[in-house]
């Protein structure tokens, strides 16, 4: 007797003998979930690096010292008292003072701080890439990242001062300074101790603390037991405990960074399900009859669902080991290029894949549900049940359109005035796109007809390509609504910043009016000041401003004040488009009018060397901080005498900022007592800032757009698989390789530019809605609507252009059989 | 010099795979199909009735000798000028799958003219529609009609361009017997009356009676040949084959 072979579950061979014999046919879904979890996983390890890199940075300066005492303000030499009182105590090996300061770099708008490097050799924990140390109160190390932004190099000056002293330096060396995402925010300098103790210099320390290092006798815990005992009422910890305090107060910045980078890991993750559902759609469609079989040979629905998640969990499997080794490659690379720490953290990863998985398992589920409907007697029909590809239900439209109208309801709330109108714009925005995607089954169809009637006339082919394109109307939808999710969002992206760069600008026009000032406190610059700044590369025009102090009396007691009288010259090199000043009108810095108890409009008296004035006065930042801004006559009759004090000068657009900053900075630096300001810094920090975000969101954003573009290949790639008789029907009545192979790019085109053009409506709407809101948030006044033509239209181009690079391959494989290959029975 | 025949064939041969796999499908046939004839090709199954039918076509290559439409010999043809050829002056019935489920009854009977970029002749139309009796049903899509009714509109897609010949490939294989009988009829009358040559692929001698001549192949050569076929004949000689 032959023994009978039994299978234990013959689904789950099934399901695998259909991946082993059809690879190609779910190469896609491996695809777009290895592109999502690699993407989370590279998040999360570099995210971790970057931690790790920040963390050290922390730690550096605390590890080899044993107990820190954070003393609270105070004078100096009670500090110094209190750094000897320790050092004496029975277990300190020593105790020296830590300084934290900062310093504007005069001349300039740029900020740095200064950390005093104590002289015991244990402490200086930072390393030098070149030169040394600072030995004197007038040495200073800068870090490697901050001197090329101030464009300095050792042996070179550098002046800095705060708002009582200055001091003028000479840089001895450079520090390392790790080229992190997270850290080297803040330009960073290295002083000796003694900077703080000396005349001419900056002594106001931000954070003063004593670095106590133990013999090895105690233990920290006892050590800094011993240490509070003399220290009074200062802050006494363990260096554990110390670095363990600032790490809680500076990640924050790390968590809205893992956020921000999460939301985008969902995205991806949302637009790879939508496509592994459309995949899994098709596949049981081309699979009906085959199922069909298997349920009339004995097949139960369970059976036939289990077989499915089996395929699809070993699908989502293959896909997250891939992703997990990929994102685990990139984190290596980015690793290296910012020469930061490397750190595994496997729990995440081993949870990114585990979601990877869980999509693809998820995402089967609705497929499955339509196999199991399958009935045995598909097996026999050529010809699938119309019910197979069912349209979309009454409910669900309703329940679309509920959502539209929901979300557009909110979205108007956001308009009016309420408190919480970016809570209205932003959820209204979500509840309204929720609603869009899941409606394309209703507008995307016509979308593609009427596209598609423009291309009708140019052929048979282009036809053909119509009727194919909409003859399953849940699929053309499906892809349709991961492309349209995707491009929508890096338009939205687009709308938006563009938006919030005009309003801003804008805005920042009326809040900083004068790129750069140079101005004396009292009296009147050199004569060549005006021409040297106007010789400055990058400044595009300068001209001088006669000022002089006056006395302003309001409602409270008389206040000396600036004033400037900028003639016509002067108002040349204003930004925007600010009217001439009259002479009727006192302008003031807005937050002098609130010092000194004006109102708005309200009358003030002015009264100068040679004469007073009384006359409204309005806020207006033209005016100098703490000062006034009047017509050049009105200026004469305060002070008949008043020199060229202030020069005003507009930047070049686009010009180079630091190397017009060090220009500025060596143009001034000989005038002694001069001062610059002006509002070029924070323009151009927001600027910065604006075009830093988009261009990260952006490249994040790219991964999303590239699963849909996945997507669009693999449906059309299907599709072809699917309707290769009907291909080979064509080529025998006369159909040439050429238009097979161009109907099949037209297909594409239109599926992806259906998606496109949806996803750039729907995006710049929810683009402007952001602005609006994001602008009211920030109270900016006068929201612009603005957006970039040939990027939109780049976004249009890339997604149709690699929707039809997309058909190439389906197209050659569909072009190359013959006819019989083709028409055999199979 | 005699007139140009519709289609002919001259010592073709094919051969599927090479080396110790292969399968000489077609062993040298030489045939001539008049015009205004209707021939039934006939034999067992796997006796290279559909590999003929595809050579002669230009629907595949042969591997050797010639297959010539209207006195063109394909073998010389590059793939496009043999679609042209096809689309142009060949009409084809399949067994199944006749019919691009996209388009209406009407639109898949213009296809081959649309590919051309051609417009079919109203009247022609007319006629071919009238004569299948298919007026109701243009502009039903595939799903929607019987497979008679699919198999009808393939006929008037492969009469309405006028091809010099007409290739059908058991085009009655999926149809019952009533349906096969109107089928049939149709077209012994398009050749009667219109002229139009047809060479039909069956192993049904029913089928095949409907025809003026049926040529016999067995394993890859034609091996008989039988004037105004009655179905007793047929089966008498596919009865001595098959011994
Ligand atoms: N694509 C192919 N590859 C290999 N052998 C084939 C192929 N098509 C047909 N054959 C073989 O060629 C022979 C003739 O086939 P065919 O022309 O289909 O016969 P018929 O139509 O008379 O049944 C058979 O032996 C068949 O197995
Ligand atoms: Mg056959």
């Amino acid at each position: 007797m032959t023994a009978v072979p039994r299978t234990r579950f013959p689904m789950a061979r099934n399901a695998l003998a259909e991946l082993r014999l059809n690879p190609h046919r779910v190469i896609a879904v491996v695809v777009a979930i290895m592109i999502s979890v690699g993407y989370l996983t590279a998040s999360v390890t570099v995210l971790a690096g970057e931690s790790a890199t920040f963390e050290q940075s922390v730690i550096a300066r605390t590890a080899a010292t044993d107990v820190v005492v954070t003393v609270g303000a105070g004078d100096p030499a009670e500090h110094a008292a209190l750094a000897t009182r320790i050092s004496t105590v029975a277990g300190v090996a020593s105790a020296d003072l830590s300084f934290l300061s900062q310093g504007r770099v005069t001349g300039s708008s740029d900020w740095v701080q200064q950390q005093s490097v104590p002289a015991n050799p244990k402490l200086r924990w930072a390393d030098l890439t070149e030169g040394r140390w600072p030995a004197t109160p007038g040495e200073i190390v800068l870090g490697s990242v901050t001197a090329r932004q101030l464009n300095l190099d050792i042996g070179d000056r550098i002046t800095i001062n705060d708002r009582n002293s200055s001091a003028t330096l000479t840089v001895t060396g450079l520090a390392h300074e790790g080229n992190s995402l997270l850290s080297g925010l803040a330009p960073r300098s290295f002083v000796a101790p003694s900077f703080y103790s000396v005349a001419g210099s900056i002594h106001t320390s931000l954070q003063t603390e004593i670095l106590v290092i133990g013999d090895g006798t105690v233990t920290q815990d006892q050590l800094a037991a011993r240490v509070t005992a003399v220290a009074g009422g200062d802050r006494v910890e363990t260096s554990a405990g110390f670095t363990q305090r600032k790490l809680a107060e500076k990640t924050q910045g790390v968590f809205i960074f893992q956020l921000l980078l999460l939301v985008f890991g969902a995205v991806a993750l949302l637009v790879g399900s939508i496509m592994i559902v459309n995949t899994f759609l098709i596949l049981v469609a081309q699979r009906r009859r085959q199922i069909g079989l298997l349920r009339a040979v004995g097949a139960g629905r369970d059976q036939i669902r289990r077989g499915l998640l089996v395929e699809a969990t070993a699908i989502g499997a293959t896909g997250s080991l891939l992703g997990v080794g990929l994102g685990v490659a990139l984190a290596a690379c980015v690793a290296a290029v910012l020469d930061g720490e490397f750190a595994l953290p496997a729990g995440q990863v081993a949870a990114v894949a585990a979601v990877g998985v869980m999509i693809a398992v998820l995402s089967v589920l609705v497929p499955a549900r339509r196999a199991v409907r399958i009935a045995p007697l598909d097996a026999l029909r050529a010809v699938a049940d119309p019910a197979t590809e069912r349209r979309t239900s009454l409910a669900r439209r309703a329940g679309s359109l509920g959502l539209i109208a929901l979300g557009l309801a909110a979205i108007g709330l956001g308009f009016t005035d309420t408190t919480v109108a970016l809570l209205y714009s932003v959820g209204g925005s979500f509840v309204c796109a929720a609603g869009l995607l899941s409606a394309t089954g209703l507008f995307l169809p016509p979308l593609l007809r009427g596209l598609g009637s423009a291309l009708r006339r140019t052929g048979p082919a282009a036809r053909l390509a119509t009727d194919n394109a909409v003859r399953n109307p849940g699929r053309a939808a499906a892809t349709g609504a991961a492309l349209m999710l995707a491009v929508g969002l890096v338009v939205a992206l687009q709308v938006g910043a563009a938006g919030m760069k005009a309003t801003a600008d804008g805005n920042l026009d009326v809040r900083y009016p004068v790129d750069v000032t140079v101005s004396m406190f009292d009296g009147a610059l050199p004569a060549r000041a005006t021409g040297d700044i106007a010789a400055v590369s990058g400044i595009a025009g300068a001209a001088g401003v006669r000022s002089s102090r006056v006395t302003v009396r309001g409602g409270g007691k008389p206040r000396p004040v600036r004033v400037l009288g900028p003639g016509a010259d002067a108002m040349a090199v204003v930004s925007g488009l600010h009217p001439p000043v009259s002479a009727g009108v006192v302008l003031a810095d807005p937050y002098l009018l609130d010092e000194i108890g004006l109102r708005d409009g309200g009358p003030v008296t002015v009264t100068g060397r040679s004469g007073s004035v009384t006359l409204p006065v309005r806020a207006d930042h033209l005016a100098p901080d703490e000062g006034l801004v009047v017509a050049p006559q009105v200026l004469a009759t305060l002070d008949d005498g008043a020199p060229v004090g202030t020069v005003w000068a507009k930047a070049r657009p686009g010009a180079d900022v630091t190397a017009l900053r060090s220009q500025l900075r060596s143009a001034v630096e000989p005038l002694t007592g001069a001062e610059v300001g002006g509002g070029l810094s924070a323009k151009l920090m927001y600027h910065a800032a604006l075009d830093r975000l988009l261009a990260l969101t952006t490249m994040l954003l790219a991964v999303a757009v590239l699963i849909a573009l996945v997507g669009v290949g693999n449906t059309l790639g299907l599709s072809v698989l699917e309707r290769t008789r009907e291909s080979a029907l064509l080529r025998a009545l006369g159909l040439q390789r050429r238009q097979l192979r161009g109907m099949l790019a037209v297909e594409a085109a239109l599926l992806s530019l259906s998606g496109a053009v949806a996803g750039i409506a729907a995006g710049t709407f929810f683009g402007w809605i952001g602005t609006h809101a994001v602008s009211g948030q920030l109270n900016l006044e006068n929201v612009r609507f603005s957006m970039s033509v040939p990027q939109t239209l780049t976004v249009a181009a890339v997604a149709v252009g690699a929707g039809i690079l997309a058909s190439v391959l389906p197209g050659r494989r569909a072009a190359r059989a013959t006819p019989v290959e083709a028409l055999a029975e199979r | 010099m005699t007139e140009i025949s519709p289609a002919a064939a001259r010592d073709l041969t094919k051969t599927y795979g090479t080396g110790d796999t292969a399968v000489p499908a077609l062993r040298g046939v030489t045939a001539d199909f008049g015009r205004g004839t209707f021939t039934a090709v006939m034999g067992p199954s796997g006796s290279g009735k559909s590999t003929f039918m595809h050579c002669l076509a230009g629907l595949d290559r042969a591997t050797g000798g010639h297959a010539y439409i209207g006195g063109q010999d394909l073998s010389v043809l590059d793939d496009r000028e043999l679609t042209r050829v096809r689309r142009d002056r060949i009409g084809f019935v399949f067994q199944s799958f006749n019919l691009l489920p996209t388009l209406t009854a009407v639109q898949n009977i213009l296809l081959p003219l649309d590919l051309a970029g051609r417009t079919a002749d109203p009247a022609k139309l007319a006629a071919v529609v009238g004569s299948l009796r298919l007026g109701d049903r243009l502009d039903h899509r595939p799903a929607e009609l019987s497979g008679g009714q699919q198999q009808r509109v393939a006929i008037a897609r492969a009469l309405v361009t006028g091809p010099d010949v007409v290739f059908a490939d058991e085009p009655t294989g999926a149809l019952d017997s009533q349906s096969a009988a109107t089928l049939l009829d149709f077209l012994r009358r398009s050749c009667r009356e219109l002229g139009q040559t047809i060479v039909m692929v069956t192993h049904d001698p029913i089928a095949a009676s409907y025809a003026d001549r049926a040529l016999l192949l067995s394993d890859g050569r034609i091996v008989d040949e039988l004037s105004d076929p009655t179905p007793d004949a047929v089966l008498g000689v596919m009865r001595s084959l098959a011994a």
